[in-house]
């Protein structure tokens, strides 16, 4: 009890002071929460998360009104509670300030649900922005569909804000759709800021779900407090009143009419789906039915059949399957008459329902047979394409007859069209392939659970380990064995190849990250009134999920950093004589072991002088300035508590930002370059190493220890000489490597061996390299080079100086790992 | 002693289905003369003496790693860690790997002796003295085996405890 009250002493005084504009105290007051989660009661701890979620949110996205008022409802729930610091148990229920509460009974549906909204909202978002500038009815019919979804979903779970909002923007979708309303930039940001309403809500019901979830099969959530009258109020004020018939018809699924345009927007892959979703959606309503005559109390049952049927009804309706449409709507109003008592759940009305439910199910698996050819009519063969683009129809007949070559092939080699053509004509015959166009990325993807995968990283790992001990066993050393060689060499080869695959299943591409930062510019741009052209390549580029999770927040801040302190204002670019509008190039690309991102702006560069004389005052330099590159004085961008601005703006100036972006990279290995050219811009590349599960690594013995040095930190190898070494002071060695002095560190000094080796001389020299300092290890002896598959140190071991992580050796034993930037910084200055 | 050895070699996995008796047996050890006991439900396995890594930095009762299964162990030594004087490992030396907190940490001992049903009711608290000695601190009860007394200890508190990394140095 103690604690918690001291934690209410802590977070109410920042609570109340805090203004939305204050990054710093966001971050501060989000740690704080997050530091003290574990002490807080059960019942009123999801308050504090979801002000930790808002902090979040702040940080990421800056201010915005529905931030706003869901932080003021927050921390005026907070304060009603706790805020005469009374730290008696209150039980007083936080659900009266919910819209909303909902009996989850399983978790899959609602986990499923929680997993594809985001999946949803994250393409929704990247289609609008690409909205603004490309009017496209597919974008609009893609974004519409994935809104329906999440509409129909929520209904069905009972998440009734979020199936309202939903619901709302599908219905301003639909009035783009039918042009009814034009795009504009009100539109789009209306649009932008209902998605982040949604996604905000639904982040919210996951983190809830988690909570009181706890293996229980059955638990409440309630919905989020999130207050979005004005936005709806915005959606209404779009000048029409078909927006409100819409609406008032409430409770009604839209059931849009077939018409012509419904045609492109069905496609089987939906159909498939809408079958496969439909089934399990009857076997659940053909069970609880059963259910009902055996049961005295059938509420429960009769209700969650008719959501299911429910469900069924709108969607066939959506796809214009009037007779599942029609069968549903019976099954769901003989239900409605049981529920409403006017009939009994006998044996009767049972077996009527049962036979609709049957109904439908036939319908559907007839369904199932022409669907699959529907969604080929868009898909027009490469010759009717060219035709369209003006080469004869003979030409094409004459090819076709050749055909046992692809068509284009042929009209090339007779030289008909040219290859540019033909490029050009199959790329807009890819469009009209459903699921290959840009605007409708279908995966084929199965999801798994990210802790099933960790455990096959480790047990693939652990597989390589077991393979070395094997092949490289004692018992059989020095033996001439062909047949186990060859084995050995597939054995190898099989191992290697499902390392790599499992690698690749924790990879994804960067786009969804990348896209993510459209809007963050998009959003920076307008506040500071600055235009900007923000490019974007790469965005294929695959990287680790854990990895990708760590550079989203440098990332954040990096670009931010660009906007705000590198782009000048538009006046003063065009002073300069440069273009009134910025550019920003964000781009992603392998570089050997490395990906580097890179964050380039045409901005002022850094200010050099100004950086040096506040890292001066700020007492971050150690060293005569004159002997500093200009390189070393930009890195002090990242020192914490470092910045530049005279004046603090809400986005940026605090100083907190560089250096997360410093301490997250270190995290991963990784390393930061900064290149700036006055008046010419700046960039920052981040260079992430591949992968942080497997390195190349120099083993070697140290006393006892088996310890091991990345091999990219290594440089070279050297037998000392006496004449090498110079000492410089008590216990201070240099040597001198072809005129260069190189501090010496002996390992066996630094790790404090007694029974090792006495002399550096019977040592073997590493010089290696990191953080841009030479230094020469003295070890015992090099053992070889191989990769190894790194594993974090127990946690009682996490003491060790300069340890970053151990490894397993062939043999079986413990191979420590050293970490050679942790190592220069120990030891030298 | 069969037993125990058959134990040494092979993963002596804790029942699950056995829970109200897995409660009240204890394996036996000694360090030295004395007889202490753990309790069965957080042993993960017991092992036989095998080579260990050191790591460096650590407190003299760290004696360093050993990979078991793929897993990283750390080792600490319960002669050092109680305050005892510290012996040669030979072939009698047992690691005891324990779970604490989903971490696994293995405990050095003399030898392993048997594996002992002890009630609750045979069980006493520890007579408080004021000059406690290291081993005394993480003593969880005193339990009864006919006339013999067992010294029951806390797993917990051997590992986490970290005020014993300023006494043990005395």
């Amino acid at each position: 009890m103690d604690s918690e009250k001291k934690f209410l002493g802590d977070l109410l005084p920042g609570l109340n002071e805090f203004s939305p504009g204050d990054l710093i105290s966001a971050m501060e007051l989000k740690e704080l929460i997050e530091a003290n989660k574990e002490i807080l009661p059960e019942d009123s701890r999801n308050i504090f998360l979801d002000l930790a979620t808002v902090f979040h949110c702040y940080i990421l996205e800056g201010e915005n009104d529905d931030l706003n008022r869901n932080f003021e409802n927050l921390k005026k729930n907070i304060n009603d509670n706790w805020g005469a610091l009374s730290s008696a148990e209150n039980d007083k229920d936080t659900t009266d300030t919910d819209p909303a509460t909902v009996l989850i009974e399983d978790d899959e549906v609602l986990n499923s649900f929680i997993q594809e909204s985001h999946d949803h909202l994250d393409t929704i978002e990247d289609r609008i922005l690409t909205l603004e500038h490309d009017a496209n009815p597919d974008l609009i019919d893609d974004i519409f569909r994935s809104m329906h979804t999440i509409k129909g979903v929520s209904s069905f779970i009972g998440l009734n804000s979020i199936k309202n909002l939903s619901h709302s923007l599908e219905s301003l979708l639909d009035r783009l759709r039918t042009q009814d309303l034009l795009i504009n930039s009100d539109l789009i940001s209306i649009l932008l800021e209902g998605t982040d309403i949604l996604s905000n809500m639904i982040k919210f019901i996951g983190q809830e779900a988690e909570f009181k979830s706890d293996g229980k099969h059955s638990y409440r959530i309630s919905e989020p407090v999130i207050d979005f009258e004005s936005l709806m109020n915005k959606i209404r004020n779009i000048d029409n009143p078909v927006i409100e018939e819409v609406i008032e018809k409430g409770e009604e699924p839209t059931v849009i009419p077939p018409e012509a345009s419904m045609d492109d927007l069905i496609s089987d892959d939906m159909i498939r789906k809408f079958i496969e979703e439909s089934s399990d959606l009857l076997d659940t309503a053909e069970h609880s039915i059963l259910e009902l005559e055996n049961k005295t109390e059938i509420t429960e049952s009769v209700d969650h059949a008719f959501r299911n049927l429910h469900t069924i009804k709108g969607n066939s309706g959506f796809f214009g399957f009037q007779s599942i449409e029609e069968s549903s709507m019976e099954a769901e109003n003989l239900l409605d008459l049981i529920r409403k008592g006017k009939n009994k759940a006998d044996n009767r009305s049972v077996s009527l329902i049962l036979q609709k439910i049957d109904r439908i199910r036939n319908l559907m698996h007839k369904l199932l047979v022409p669907a699959s050819d529907e969604g080929d009519d868009n898909y027009k063969p490469l010759g009717e394409v060219l035709m369209k683009m003006g080469v004869s129809q003979d030409d094409i007949e004459h090819a076709a007859s050749l055909q046992n070559k692809k068509l284009g092939e042929i009209l090339v080699e007779e030289g008909i069209v040219s290859d540019s053509t033909i490029s050009k004509a199959l790329e807009s015959q890819n469009k009209m392939v459903p699921g290959a166009a840009k605007s409708s990325i279908k995966r084929k993807d199965i999801r798994i659970d990210m802790d099933k995968l960790d455990r096959l990283f480790d047990m693939v790992g652990e597989l390589i380990t077991a393979e070395a001990m094997v092949i490289d066993s004692e018992d059989i050393a020095g033996l001439e064995l062909r047949d186990f060689n060859k084995s050995a060499l597939y054995l190898s080869k099989i191992t290697r190849e499902i390392q790599s695959i499992t690698m690749s299943m924790r990879m994804i591409p960067l786009e969804t990250l990348f896209n993510k930062m459209k809007r963050l510019v998009r959003d920076l741009s307008r506040k500071m009134d600055k235009p900007i052209q923000f490019l974007i390549s790469g965005a294929d580029t695959e990287m680790d999920r854990n990895v990708i999770e760590e550079i989203a927040d440098p990332l954040v801040h990096i670009i931010r950093n660009a906007i705000d302190h590198g782009l000048e204002s538009k006046e003063d670019r065009k002073k300069t004589g440069k273009n009134s509008t910025g550019i920003v190039d964000l781009n992603a690309r392998y570089e050997g072991n490395e990906i580097w991102i890179t964050v380039k702006d045409d901005g002022a560069g850094l200010n050099t002088a100004k950086i040096l004389q506040n890292a001066i005052s700020r007492g971050l330099i150690k060293v005569d300035p004159e002997t500093l590159e200009p390189s070393d004085i930009w890195k002090m961008i990242f020192e914490p508590g470092f910045s530049t601005n005279d004046t603090v703006s809400e986005i940026s100036g605090r100083g907190v930002g560089m250096d997360v972006v410093r301490r997250n990279i270190e995290k991963l290995r990784g390393r930061i370059d900064i290149n700036s050219v006055d008046g010419e811009g700046s960039e920052i590349v981040l260079r992430i190493p591949l992968t942080l599960a497997i390195i190349d690594a120099i083993s070697c013995n140290v006393g006892s220890m088996t310890m091991a040095l990345q091999s990219s930190d290594v440089i070279e190898f050297l037998k000392p000489t006496e004449e090498l070494f110079t000492k410089t002071g008590k216990e201070k060695i240099v040597i001198n490597l072809r005129g260069e002095i190189i501090p010496v560190i002996d390992l066996n000094n630094f790790y404090n061996i007694k029974n090792g080796r006495k002399k550096i001389i019977d040592g073997v020299i590493i010089v290696i390299r990191a953080l841009g300092i030479k230094s020469a290890l003295i070890v015992d002896e090099i053992l070889g080079s191989k990769q190894m598959v790194v594993k974090a140190l127990p946690e009682m071991l996490e003491d060790s100086r300069a340890v970053s992580g151990c490894s397993l050796m062939g043999n079986g034993d413990v191979c420590l790992i050293i970490d050679a930037a942790a190592l220069i910084k120990e030891k030298l200055d | 002693m069969e037993a125990v050895k058959q134990m040494e070699d092979d993963i002596f996995w804790v029942d699950d289905d056995d829970d109200n008796q897995g409660n009240n047996k204890y394996l036996l050890f000694n360090l030295g003369k004395e007889v202490f006991g753990l309790k069965i439900s957080s042993i993960i396995q017991i092992v036989e003496m095998q080579k260990i890594t050191e790591v460096p930095d650590m407190p003299p009762y760290i004696k360093g790693v050993v990979n078991r299964r793929g897993k990283v162990i750390p080792l600490m030594d319960l002669r050092i860690r109680f305050g005892m004087k510290e012996r040669e490992y030979d072939d009698r030396n047992c690691i005891i790997i324990v779970s604490v907190k989903d971490n696994f940490v293995g405990f050095i001992v003399d030898t392993v002796a048997e594996v002992h049903n002890i009630d609750e009711t045979n069980i006493e608290p520890s007579p408080s003295f004021k000059n406690e000695s290291l081993s005394e601190k993480y003593i969880s009860g005193l339990g009864k085996i006919d006339d013999e007394v067992k010294i029951l200890l806390n797993v917990d508190k051997i590992v986490t405890d970290k005020d014993l990394e300023d006494t043990a140095d005395l």
